[in-house]
């Protein structure tokens, strides 16, 4: 018997197929992008993507996503030769600017732009803008050259650092004799002009973590002109050759200067400290004599005057 | 090849009491015209200061070996020696300022090209 074909047997199959047919033969598949970028002008953006190969490091701070913030051109706006040649110069500018929070021997960055997946029919293309440095982002972790640094040129190294994206957290993997392997997260973040900083890492025989949050405050009155305060705890869980040494530990800073006197030119600096915790040591030999417990605490205070003839 | 930007920075702090910031741009026109630029800063001494610096468009017949710095991403041996001599140069005073832009223009211009293919005889 011969096979019914009649359109009307099959009405979904056939109009699904027609239908196909039409979108098809309207549709261009997006090809390469072989014009001078100005013929793109006006052309609707339909991605902007900024490509860092070493992205994966750090996929929760990533580089690229703070970086695209800064971008010109946007997605589903027009392209313009003008704000793609800005936006790779302007990727090359902050790139450069974070050799500063870097102490290798050389660095060195890349900043690219390429203009893909064109469709003349459409009137649309993607934009992507390759990156690359070879400086390993300060958030990850504070080297020992970083600390420092810090130590050094508190106010240069802390402004470097304090000037980069806000919510940054990174995983930590590391060995050492003593601890064995350890992981954990490092994260900080700025809330409400608080600067906030934690790390915690475990391993098999320790625990240890901190938590900082760091604020200041503009003039009050006749009270300060400029104050900063801290407050931080800690904790400790470590082996100690054969004993464990534990400790926690609470802290509170202050500290605040004046403006300058008009009447012989003395600014007066004031602040307080107060901390408290306790350490604890569980040692196996009665010949390592450690004390067991002790609490500790202390209040500090202190006042002095800054003059200039 | 239609032209497309490209940016390249290269610092080196080869001491606590030196560095070298070395850029390598490439910006492109409406209409498709690559311009190459070079900058090179040397700064010695503690603090930091600015010794030298030259900021020098590459000549058009080194514009292939630009691109080929860039895409590198870094000097090649002749480059480094290049640098090193356009570094003294740049620093010596009786040197003119065309002299010196022609020694950091041929930073660029050494760049060892890939061998393009022989002709064949037949």
């Amino acid at each position: 018997m011969k096979p019914d074909m009649r359109p009307w047997r099959y009405p979904t199959r056939w109009i699904a197929t027609a239908l196909l047919l039409m979108v098809s033969s309207s549709y261009a598949s997006p090809g390469p992008c072989t014009d001078k970028s100005s013929d793109y002008n006006g052309y609707r953006v339909l991605r902007v993507d900024v490509k860092n190969p070493i992205a994966f490091i750090t996929p929760w701070g990533s580089l690229s996503s703070s970086l695209k913030k800064g971008l010109r051109l946007k997605a589903n706006a027009p392209f313009s030769l003008e704000g793609f040649e800005e936006d790779s110069a302007f990727l090359s500018s902050a790139l450069k600017a974070n050799f500063s929070s870097s102490h290798q021997t050389v660095k060195l960055s890349y900043a690219g732009g390429q203009i893909l997946d064109c469709d003349a029919q459409a009137r649309t293309l993607r934009v992507v803008y390759p990156i690359f440095t070879s400086v390993v982002p300060s958030f990850i972790a504070p080297s020992i050259e970083q600390q420092t640094s810090e130590s050094e040129r508190p106010a240069t190294t802390g402004a470097t650092r304090a000037s980069e994206r806000s919510l940054l957290i990174a995983p930590l993997v590391g060995y050492n004799q003593t601890r064995r392997t350890w992981g954990g997260l490092t994260f900080s973040d700025k809330i409400a002009g608080l600067q906030m900083q934690g790390q915690a890492e475990a391993s098999g025989n320790s625990l240890s973590g901190h938590f900082d949050v760091v604020g200041n405050n503009g003039p009050v009155g006749n009270l300060w002109d400029h104050a900063d305060w801290a407050g931080t705890f800690e904790y400790v869980d470590d082996p100690a050759g054969a004993a464990r040494f534990k400790e926690s530990k609470v802290t509170s800073r202050f500290s605040a200067s004046t403006r300058e006197f008009a009447t012989g030119r003395v600014i007066i600096r004031y602040g307080a400290a107060i901390e408290g915790g306790h350490q604890q040591s569980s040692a196996t030999g009665a010949a390592l004599q450690l004390t067991p417990n002790s609490s500790y605490g202390s209040l500090k205070l202190y006042v002095g005057a800054t003059g200039r003839p | 090849m239609p032209c497309r930007p490209i940016h390249v920075n290269l610092e080196v702090d080869p001491s606590a009491t030196q560095k070298i910031l070395l850029s390598l741009d490439k910006t492109c026109d409406a209409n498709d015209q690559a311009t190459w630029k070079m900058s090179f800063e040397l700064l010695e001494g503690k603090p930091l200061a600015t010794v030298v610096k030259l900021n020098v468009e590459i000549d058009a017949e080194n514009h292939p070996q630009a691109e080929a710095t860039a895409a590198s991403k870094g000097l090649d041996n002749n480059q480094q020696g290049q640098a090193k001599i356009a570094a003294a140069i740049a620093k010596d005073p009786t040197v003119g300022d065309d002299d010196k832009e022609d020694a950091a223009q041929q930073v660029i211009a050494v760049k060892r090209l890939p061998q393009t293919a022989a002709p064949v005889n037949a």
